[in-house]
């Protein structure tokens, strides 16, 4: 017989894996219609956006000589930066737009954040693994190095971006600079990710000072896990974890401030 | 049992904060019926959401030993591009009800025929209620919360949400806010007055009644 306060934490568990189901569902529907090819524009509209300026970096770019060919430096770092940027451009409105499920009390403003971040970061990352596909099938000549450090870099920039996400939409909630504050927090990833440098490649007095960006950290985790030591790679895994974890926290607690103090209630 | 304990509620504004509940305590036993009244902005809507759980007080304790449902505003909390099917889905998910049970129900009391598969967008503020208070009787609560129940809908429309509330949950707990004496006087048993965050409790109709005409007469309101 299972203690009654794990019995509880289990149906907890089951009621939020139903809320976000059902949260989920409603989201897809509204974002891409029920008939039809709608739902392709999920996928269609980052792909396009990306495979577009990806091709017009590779065509300027492809005079510049590296040790490793510009194709492969741009599939890892681009990766990252649109997984980052993307979805803090989508979810600004997620909360207020959806203020009114909060008339359930089964559904708090964490799952309706969540619903909508796994929606949008489902479509850019299942736009990266076409790319990256395509580029381990038809382009690369070599082995990936450590295919665990890719995967901890995304699962990295997963959770990274999720809380951006939080922190976006939170902002947007309860002031209409908000909504000013998108564009240029989602823009500064283009900088802030490392998409388009290494930082071996920075003079030593900037170098510290670049690993202080946490994504450009993962960027360069990605790209040891595809390259190994071909490149030199510099990243800080433990200073990765805690930013993560302390970023996390902050986050949620400027969420909870908000939702306590009464700038985010349920609309009826 | 329903109970709230010293529940205060502040909201912010651009400059300083403003009380819309101040230290609210009260007790609700299953099957027991509270009439609250107020005029507007007294904060009724407030308390019916903290009473829900969908807000959280500023200070003080909810304690729900009852299931308590969501505040009945009949307005719903739709989202119009989806067809009012998808709304009922979407509530059948979240309260993990069957909607080969919940279906039929709505479709009888909400009278949309063919509209329940139209997005909820292009519904009449009648049509929304109807589907509102048709999804909203499919999950079954220990206590109902509503948000003034004679706002919405046509004399034959209100008539028979009363009876779907009032009859067919006879043994339910009702917490009613309301602008009105009316709906109040008729099936509640126990009232209240909240004026300007301050909720007082009266076991006595006439009492409360009383009470209410001062609170409007000193500002001036008539109802």
């Amino acid at each position: 017989m299972m203690p009654a306060e794990y019995q509880s934490f289990i149906d907890a568990l089951r009621t939020q894996r139903r809320v976000i189901n059902a949260l989920v569902r409603r989201e897809f529907i509204a974002m891409c219609g029920r008939r039809g090819i709608g739902f392709l524009m999920m996928f269609a509209e980052p792909m396009v956006i990306i495979v577009f300026i990806m091709g017009l970096v590779l065509l300027r770019a492809n005079h510049i000589t590296h040790t490793f060919p510009v194709f492969s430096f741009v599939v890892s770092g681009w990766g990252v930066m649109w997984l980052c940027r993307f979805p803090i451009q989508r979810v600004g409105p997620a909360i207020s737009a959806n203020a009114s499920f909060l008339v359930h009390r089964q559904i708090t403003v964490l799952d309706i954040m969540l619903a909508r971040s796994i929606i949008v970061v489902f479509s850019v990352l299942t736009c990266i693994a076409l790319i990256f596909l395509v580029y381990l099938v038809f382009l690369l000549d070599t082995r990936i190095y450590s295919p665990e450090h890719i995967l901890l870099g995304f699962l990295f920039c997963i959770w990274y971006t999720f809380f951006s996400c939080i922190l976006t939409a939170t902002i947007c909630s309860y002031t209409f600079l908000g909504i000013k504050f998108i564009l240029p927090f989602a823009g500064s990833h283009v900088f802030a990710t490392g998409a388009f440098f290494m930082v071996d490649w920075l003079p030593s007095t900037y170098q510290s000072l670049a690993l202080y960006l946490p994504m450009v950290n993962v960027t360069e985790m990605i790209r040891y896990g595809m390259f190994g030591d071909v490149v030199a790679c510099h990243y800080d895994m433990p200073y990765v974890t805690f930013f993560c974890i302390a970023y996390a926290y902050f986050v949620l607690k400027f969420l909870y401030y908000k939702v306590r103090t009464g700038y985010i209630h349920a609309v009826s | 049992m329903l109970s709230l304990d010293n529940v205060t509620k502040y909201y912010p504004l651009r400059r300083g904060k403003r009380c819309v509940l101040d230290n609210i305590s009260f007790t609700l036993h299953k099957g027991e019926k509270l009439g609250i009244l107020g005029c507007n902005g007294a904060g009724k809507s407030t308390l019916i959401r903290i009473i829900s759980g969908c807000e959280k007080p500023t200070s003080g304790t909810v304690i729900r030993k009852m299931s308590v449902s969501w505040p009945l505003a009949f307005q719903g909390g739709f989202v119009g591009g989806l067809t009012g099917l998808d709304n009922l889905k979407f509530i059948c998910r979240i309260y993990d009800i069957p909607l080969e049970t919940a279906l039929p129900a709505v479709q009888s009391f909400s009278e949309l025929g063919p509209y329940l598969r139209e997005p909820v967008g292009s519904y009449s503020a009648g049509m929304r209620a109807r589907l509102a208070f048709a999804i909203s009787m499919v999950v079954e609560f220990d206590c109902y919360l509503i948000d003034e129940i004679s706002a919405v809908g046509d004399k034959r429309f209100n008539a028979r949400c009363k009876a779907a509330l009032f009859n067919r949950q006879k043994n339910s707990s009702l917490v009613i806010v309301s602008h009105f004496m009316g709906v109040i006087n008729e099936y509640c048993n126990r009232f209240a007055v909240l004026d300007e965050g301050t909720f007082t409790l009266f076991d006595d109709k006439t009492d409360a009644a009383k009470y209410y005409d001062y609170v409007l007469s000193q500002k001036n309101i008539t109802i």
